[in-house]
Formats: structure tokens, C-alpha cells, sequence
């Protein structure tokens, strides 16, 4: 055989080969994961010492509830393709869909506020009974969370923005921004099974 | 296939992939209607759930693209969840 025509597999290039986001964002969203999880099972042990409270899962919003998850999903989407689009260089466009994704979780909030406060018009505080503190203790935590994950989105857009828009770090931080985001939409495609619709 | 081509058909993806999340959501709230058994309706809701998190961990946050360790740890999060919510609801609360 010629060597000549020995042909060498072309390597994959090395940023395919990348994890997306930071180490330590994963290791985050990870023990994030970790604390709900533990929330979580407490819900449950709670609710099987006080199963009559935990009917009062009829008294959320359905609505809400809904319009809140589909809103998630969406903006999960958005930022997907808002780092799919930093990946190929257009960064006016990744901004464009980072900006839709944060209106969305402003939405969300909002969305969340108003249930809070018909909630708290209604009577139903966090001292009503083992549902209700378990109710504003999980959905509290994890508006917190969407906060946080604004914050990322503001920092991630400011990235896309400044004069080292179209860096590697700057992609990197977007996908950090973006892989917490996506931990805030799944915990909630968790909590509003399990808080609105499970004990109704 | 070139680098726009698979841009084009990675967008497509995602939003084929929300399609069937929110088709999920929808599927989740019809069978909690209409499940008279609580049991069952917890089962159902739960593993729809379980579901959609292994769908977005792979399709969204790209988990695929890490390494076995991190792979694990975070694919292994929607099957214990499950065990643990199907294992104390069964045992404690049915």
C-alpha cells in the first residue's frame, strides 16, 4: 500500500469537544438540585403526617400555575437558541433572545406576585397550615432562584455587549447564564406537579 | 453538512423539543383531571415530570456534551426523584 494514501480520521475540533458553561456553574446547579431534592422529600414526609391539610393544594392557582410553566419552557427555549446563535457569532441576535428569556422570568414573577397576593387576600398565609408553609417556603425559594438567574441573564447580556462580545469568555458566560436558567425552569416543572397538582 | 445547516436544524430542534414539553404539560394537567385514582394520578404526573427534566437536561442544557461523572450526577437527579417521591407517597401517604 502507498503511504501516501493512508488517510488519518480528522480529530473533532477542540471546542465540540468542550463541557458547556464553567466547572464550578455545574457544580452549582448540581447542589442546587441537591437542596430541592431534600425540600422536596420533606414536602412528602409532611404531607403524610397531615394529609387532610394538604388538600388545600385545590386552593392554588391551575392557571397560573400553567401559564408560569409554559412561560419557563419558552424562555428555557429562548436562551437555548440564544446560545446557539452567540456559537455562530451573531451576538446582536443572541442578545435579542437573552432579552426575551429575562422577560419571561420577569412574567414569571410577576405572574407569581399576583398569586401571592389574592393567596394572602384570601387568608392563606404561611401559619394557615403545613401546606400553605411548605407552598410559600418551595415557590419562595425558587422565585429566589429566579431572580438570581436575572441576574445571571443581565450579566450574560452585558458580556454580549462590551467590546470582547464575540470572545470564548464571553460565549462561556452566556452558557453559564443559560445552564442555571435552565436549573430554574426544571425545578419548577418539578414543583408544579408536585405542589399544585399531586395532593389536589 | 455544513456549519449554518446545523445551526438551522439545532434551532429547529429546540423548538421541537418545546413542543413536546409543553404537549407534556398539557398531558400532565388532562391526566390529573381525569384520573379518579389519586394513585395513578400521581404516578402519571411524576413520571411526565421526570420526564421533561431528562429532556432539558440532555436538549437544553447540552448534559450530553459533559463528561460521564457530571452526566451522571445530574441524569441520575429525575430517577431518584421519582424513587422518592413514588417511594414515600406509596409507602406513607396512599
Amino acid at each position: 500500500m502507498d503511504m501516501l494514501s493512508i488517510t488519518r480520521e480528522v480529530p473533532a475540533p477542540r471546542d465540540m469537544a468542550r463541557s458547556p458553561a464553567e466547572p464550578g456553574v455545574w457544580l452549582l446547579v448540581w447542589a442546587e438540585l441537591a437542596v430541592f431534592m431534600v425540600l422536596f422529600a420533606a414536602f412528602l414526609t409532611v404531607w403524610s403526617k397531615h394529609p387532610t391539610a394538604f388538600a388545600a393544594a385545590a386552593d392554588t392557582s391551575l392557571v397560573i400555575g400553567t401559564v408560569n410553566t409554559v412561560a419557563l419552557l419558552t424562555s428555557s427555549a429562548l436562551v437555548a437558541t440564544a446560545v446557539q446563535a452567540a456559537r455562530q457569532g451573531k451576538v446582536s441576535e443572541a442578545r435579542r433572545y437573552v432579552t426575551a428569556t429575562a422577560a419571561l422570568g420577569v412574567g414569571f414573577l410577576l405572574l407569581k406576585s399576583i398569586e401571592y397576593w389574592t393567596e394572602l387576600a384570601n387568608g392563606l398565609t404561611p401559619a394557615t397550615n403545613p401546606f400553605w408553609m411548605y407552598y410559600y417556603a418551595i415557590t419562595g425559594l425558587h422565585a429566589t432562584h429566579v431572580l438570581m438567574g436575572l441576574g445571571a441573564l443581565t450579566f450574560a447580556y452585558r458580556c454580549l455587549s462590551g467590546p470582547a462580545a464575540h470572545s470564548a469568555r464571553s460565549l462561556q458566560h452566556l452558557e453559564s447564564s443559560a445552564v442555571y436558567w435552565h436549573m430554574v425552569d426544571l425545578l419548577w416543572i418539578v414543583i408544579f406537579p408536585l405542589v399544585y397538582l399531586a395532593p389536589r | 453538512m455544513t456549519a449554518p445547516e446545523r445551526a438551522t436544524r439545532t434551532g429547529r430542534l429546540n423548538w421541537a423539543v418545546w413542543t413536546v414539553l409543553v404537549a407534556a404539560t398539557l398531558l400532565s394537567l388532562t391526566l390529573s383531571a381525569e384520573f379518579g385514582d389519586p394513585r395513578l394520578k400521581v404516578v402519571a404526573v411524576v413520571v411526565v415530570a421526570a420526564f421533561k427534566v431528562g429532556l432539558i437536561m440532555w436538549r437544553f442544557m447540552e448534559v450530553g456534551r459533559c463528561g460521564r461523572a457530571v452526566q451522571l450526577a445530574f441524569l441520575s437527579w429525575p430517577v431518584v426523584l421519582v424513587a422518592i417521591v413514588l417511594g414515600v407517597y406509596f409507602t406513607e401517604i396512599a
